[in-house]
């Protein structure tokens, strides 16, 4: 199982994606923004519920929680097929975040996870250390939030090299936060 | 949606960076707890309908329909479970019922959510402020006045009394640990010092100054070369620039 934090944001986010589920009792307060307790969802709808809220009803068995369509079996062959040059943010933006949430559940989705990331981080290195070029644009700008934050990590580590080997990496700087 | 004013919380959490934190969004803290104390009371009066209605003896479960009681905050898988067990012969009353025990589920799961999206919302906010008070060189003076009207009353208190602990601290142990001078507490602990005296530019005027060797007179345009740990405040703040003459 996953160690997540309680306080961790980017835990929360994910949990917020929807998966489709199919209700077996009648609920309310599902509606969007605005219709508030006008909003009755009847047995046997389906609708759209956040993650961290489909999971544990689907434990009581008041909803019948589906897979969501990002990992459906069609996405997973997808994903095996061409790791590298799929635009995960259009898919959903916390995918591999999302995605360990859902593993607990799902057996394959972990194994999916693995395959994609591997592959994908490797490009992600190379494009960080080669600066941006007109190729890597597309791929940087289909990366999921992870990625995001591996590919600025590694980025910082290319400056922090740089620094160094000019000898700046000593200098006292001003303080970031006063020069906002 | 229910979770959705919680999740503009966490959303806004995201936001801190180590340069930038976003105003303290009180109205939608207020929100939100106001959604949760309503939560609340819809759960009390639902549990109590589902009592008084155990009591009369209208629920026959399988399974003995003892009144509800909500314990501590945890969540007792069990007892909601026990009234699915007959799904084939469901009468209308047990059908009411399964509708107020997965309501009250639904609100209890927003409820619960809520509390994680505050509480995270407000350890983020927390977490930032003391990475901030440790790179100004914990003297609440220096914080930027912009950033201070970002923050709500509680969390300047914040700032002040986490600096007044720490040199609470620092007074009780330094004699013991350094009897003979004092202990510079706050220099920065990720870079390590690598000179001893270090040559500055200075670039906003800052009058004079007391260092070990005398005084010394700042003014906007001039270098100087002085001890590290006197003027280490200044180049944080911007009034002086570190040269690197490597």
């Amino acid at each position: 199982m996953a160690k997540r934090s309680y306080y961790d944001i980017d835990d929360i986010l994910a949990g917020q994606e929807r998966v489709p589920c199919v209700l077996r009792v009648d609920l309310d307060g599902l509606g969007s923004a605005g219709s508030g307790a006008a909003s009755k969802v009847h047995r046997d709808a389906r609708w759209a519920l956040p993650y961290w809220m489909a999971d544990r009803l689907n434990e009581e068995d008041y909803v019948d929680m589906e897979v969501s369509p990002v990992f459906s079996k069609r996405a997973n062959r997808m994903y095996a097929a061409s790791p590298e040059s799929i635009q995960l943010r259009a898919i959903c933006q916390h995918f591999y975040q999302f995605g360990l949430q859902l593993g607990d559940v799902v057996p394959e989705i972990p194994h999916v996870l693995r395959s994609m990331y591997m592959q994908r981080i490797q490009r992600v290195a190379r494009t960080a250390q080669q600066g941006h070029n007109v190729e890597a644009l597309d791929f940087v700008q289909g990366l999921d939030k992870t990625e995001a934050r591996m590919l600025k990590l590694c980025q910082q580590a290319e400056s922090a090299v740089a620094d160094w080997q000019q000898s700046k990496a000593h200098t006292l700087k001003k303080a970031s936060v006063v020069s906002s | 949606m229910l979770g959705d004013e919680a999740f503009r919380l966490a959303k806004e959490a995201k936001d801190i960076t180590p340069d930038h934190i976003p105003a303290y969004n009180e109205e939608q803290v207020r929100l939100v707890t106001q959604e949760t104390r309503y939560l609340w009371t819809r759960i009390e009066e639902m549990i109590a309908s589902l009592n008084s209605s155990a009591s009369q003896g209208q629920v026959s479960q399988q399974s003995s329909a003892q009144p509800v009681t909500l314990s501590s905050q945890t969540y007792n898988t069990q007892r909601y479970s026990q009234q699915q067990n007959t799904m084939e012969h469901i009468s209308d009353s047990q059908l009411e019922a399964n509708n107020i025990n997965g309501q009250t589920a639904l609100y209890f799961l927003t409820l619960s959510r809520n509390k994680r999206c505050l509480l995270a919302y407000h350890h983020r906010r927390t977490q930032f402020l003391r990475s901030l008070l440790w790179t100004l060189h914990l003297a609440p003076s220096l914080v930027p006045g912009d950033l201070s009207t970002r923050l709500s009353p509680e969390e300047q208190n914040y700032i002040r009394e986490y600096a007044r602990l720490n040199s609470v601290y620092r007074d009780a142990v330094e004699s013991q640990i350094y009897p003979n001078d004092s202990l510079d507490w706050v220099a920065d602990g990720e870079l390590p010092p690598r000179d001893l005296l270090i040559e500055v530019r200075v670039v906003k005027d800052c009058g004079e100054i007391v260092t070990e060797n005398g005084v010394v007179n700042l003014q906007a345009g001039t270098q100087h070369y002085l001890h590290r740990s006197d003027i280490e405040h200044l180049i944080t703040i911007g009034y002086l620039e570190h040269i690197n003459s490597c």
